[in-house]
């Protein structure tokens, strides 16, 4: 975790237009591990991450960008509302069936 | 079963056609999101928390053997290996790619199935009876009626854009087992004394962040009359219905702020206008066409070997429990209507995996034949099994997993998709609905605690129907922190009835322990076993469910 993970910020995350698995916004694109996304940490950094994402729409890679906020966890960055932790962490665990064995 | 004729099959491989190339276009980026939402939620595509979502119509609940086999090949190739029945009678993919959802529509097309219809502001899925045909105290199979309805509400011009989703149920029973009170129109099939069919039309139910019930708009329209009559209803729908805000768009805010009177009034003048006697020709001429689809199958006399189940049941205690909570009369005497429990203790309330939907399907095809029906609790019916096959039938669904005898009790649970997939939703439903499904797995228990209904909705817009629930949750977000809110009192069948809420909610850590409460209350406050926990709430009230609750606090 770098300095900017462990201070928190903003992150700008989506759904990828193909599948619709969430992701996030990094220097190096979209990734749907969030420790590869950037951190804002002020508003111009903000407008500048919501530019890139406006880009990633005009060309059919994602669908619906908006920003969330983040902040350290024990395991890295956790979004800070209900709503965005679990859809970073995905399902519960037993929330989905499996076959039995 | 309904089968598709050449304009059925037509209609539904050009939607899929149609929808391909939206989906091609989209991912080209000539549709932007906005442009291509419309048409993906009419064909049943959500964007949910983590991923597209698919909703299948199962129109009025009744599936093929082959169809229940379609779906599990659905969801072991498109999904993660399972489907989520529906309080609407239908079946969600929670992680199909948008990429492959027109491949899979034409899966389903293939056994004729479709996702028609199941999102947007149009008619959706009509639902019914998941009894019907069966039921010993039917007037009248409701099924014609509903495909007639699927038929002409399908991509039908002048309602296909809505003030709001619109729902549908039909119930052909003396009772009902469609809820018809919490729909936006409920048909209740009736006989006049001449004997012809007719409908008791009831109106402006839903329930939502404004729960109500419906009301009798008309006592009894004819049969053949019945789609003009609903033209009219929704033609005054669409003129006065808002769509200046979503949370007041539904008709039951119209039906509400009109008052029913009113409302009847601009029907009756909306009638004289649509009343037409060449939709009325065509639809008893298609009534007679759809009602050999649906008579009944060639059922085998098994009289003779009828008592078989009786014979198991009195050695066997756990097939006897069985018999008496899953198992209902059929119009003949030889059979028996079977309910298939989707809630085993810790389970995920309506799930299926693909390897129980095939083995299900085999069940249907050797023991049921070939039918299989969904029910707006999330469970499943075999609705023509012979009494004599009962004992074998029970020792194949044990096997599969699928034979948990808490029909109708406690553990039987409805609850939706909640926070861990809906993105609506304000607070997880299925983590809740596992904790009390483990806390009152004890069968005898449940049994003791007699008849019970507890269903919970993880957030304000009630797809979980906690409104009409004996016990009814509510998961709402507090603060950052997951809350339940709990209400009693509700019910959503004949004697139809809103919840109370009976305070402030109660943390994700505590819930459980507050239902506990709610139930050694009515336990000891109960005058005997025969006193249910509905009728001792209505005898007390909510105090001493309060006293327990919050006295202390």
């Amino acid at each position: 975790m770098n300095a900017r993970h462990r201070a928190g910020g903003t992150v700008i995350t989506a759904n990828r237009l193909p599948d619709g698995r969430v992701i996030f916004l990094g220097p190096g694109g979209w990734s749907e591990d969030i420790t590869a996304a950037t951190v804002a940490t002020d508003a111009q950094e903000l407008r500048a991450l919501e530019a890139l994402a406006r880009q990633s729409v005009a060309v059919y890679e994602v669908v619906d960008p908006y920003p969330v906020a983040v902040e350290a966890g024990p395991d890295g960055l956790l979004p800070v509302k209900l709503r965005e932790r679990r859809r970073l962490l995905g399902p519960s665990p037993g929330a989905e069936t499996v076959e039995r064995s | 079963m309904y089968r598709y004729d050449g304009w059925d099959a037509a209609f539904v491989r050009e939607r899929i056609a149609r929808f391909r190339d939206q989906v091609a276009r989209r991912l080209r980026g000539e549709l932007s999101e906005e442009e291509f939402r419309p048409w993906r939620l009419m064909n049943g595509v959500y964007l949910q928390l983590h991923a597209y979502m698919l909703r299948v119509a199962i129109p009025y609940g009744t599936l093929s053997a082959p169809q229940l086999r379609r779906l599990a090949d659905i969801a072991e190739r498109y999904d993660r290996g399972y489907g989520h029945f529906t309080t609407r009678q239908n079946i969600q993919f929670n992680w199909p790619r948008l990429v492959d959802i027109p491949d899979i529509l034409e899966a389903l097309a293939e056994v004729e199935m479709h996702a028609i219809q199941t999102s947007g502001n149009c008619i959706r899925n009509i639902t019914s009876d998941p009894w019907a045909g069966v039921a010993a105290d039917e007037i009248e199979d409701p099924r014609p009626w509903c495909e007639l309805l699927r038929q002409w509400s399908s991509d039908h011009q002048e309602f296909t854009f809505l003030p709001r989703k619109f729902k549908v149920a039909v119930s052909g029973g003396l009772r009902d087992r469609a809820a018809v009170r919490i729909h936006d129109i409920g048909l209740r099939l009736r006989r006049d004394r001449q004997g012809r069919i007719g409908f008791e039309v009831l109106l402006g139910g839903g329930l939502g962040r404004t729960p109500l019930l419906a009301q009798t708009v008309r006592d009894w329209i004819p049969g053949e009359e019945l789609l003009s009559y609903l033209t009219a209803i929704l033609r005054v729908y669409n003129r006065f219905g808002r769509r200046d805000n979503k949370y007041k768009a539904r008709i039951k805010i119209l039906v509400h702020d009109l008052g029913i009177e009113r409302f009847r009034q601009l029907v009756d003048e909306e009638y004289a206008v649509a009343r037409d006697p060449d939709l009325a020709r065509f639809a008893a001429a298609e009534i007679a066409r759809i009602r050999p689809f649906f008579a009944p199958p060639p059922y085998a006399d098994r009289a003779a070997d009828a008592a078989a189940s009786r014979h198991l049941a009195a050695i066997d205690g756990t097939f006897a429990r069985w018999l008496r909570t899953n198992t209902a009369p059929h119009r003949r005497r030889d059979y028996a209507i079977v309910q298939i429990s989707l809630k085993p203790p810790g389970g995920v309330p309506g799930n299926m995996t693909a390897a129980q939907m095939r083995a299900l399907a085999d069940l249907a095809e050797r023991y049921s034949c070939g039918e299989i029906r969904v029910t707006a609790e999330q469970n499943l019916v075999l609705p023509h099994v012979a009494r004599g096959d009962l004992p074998a039938l029970w020792e194949a669904l044990e096997t599969g997993g699928l034979a948990t005898p808490n029909l109708g009790h406690l553990s039987d649970i409805v609850a939706c998709p909640g926070l861990d997939f809906c993105a609506l939703a304000t607070a997880r439903s299925i983590p809740v609905a596992q904790a009390i499904g483990r806390r009152f797995a004890d069968l005898d228990r449940q049994y003791e605690i007699g008849p019970l209904k507890l269903k919970m909705s993880g957030c304000i817009n009630a797809c979980g129907h906690h409104h009409v629930a004996h016990i009814g949750i509510l998961g709402l977000e507090k603060r950052g922190r997951e809350s339940y809110q709990i209400t009693l009192g509700g019910s959503g069948g004949e004697e139809a009835a809103i919840g109370r809420v009976l305070g402030p909610g109660f943390g994700a850590e505590e819930i459980v322990d507050a239902v506990e409460r709610v139930i050694t209350t009515y336990l000891a406050g109960r005058r005997n076993r025969e006193e249910t926990f509905l009728d001792y709430l209505r005898r007390v009230g909510l105090q001493p469910f309060k006293d327990a609750l919050y006295a202390s606090v």
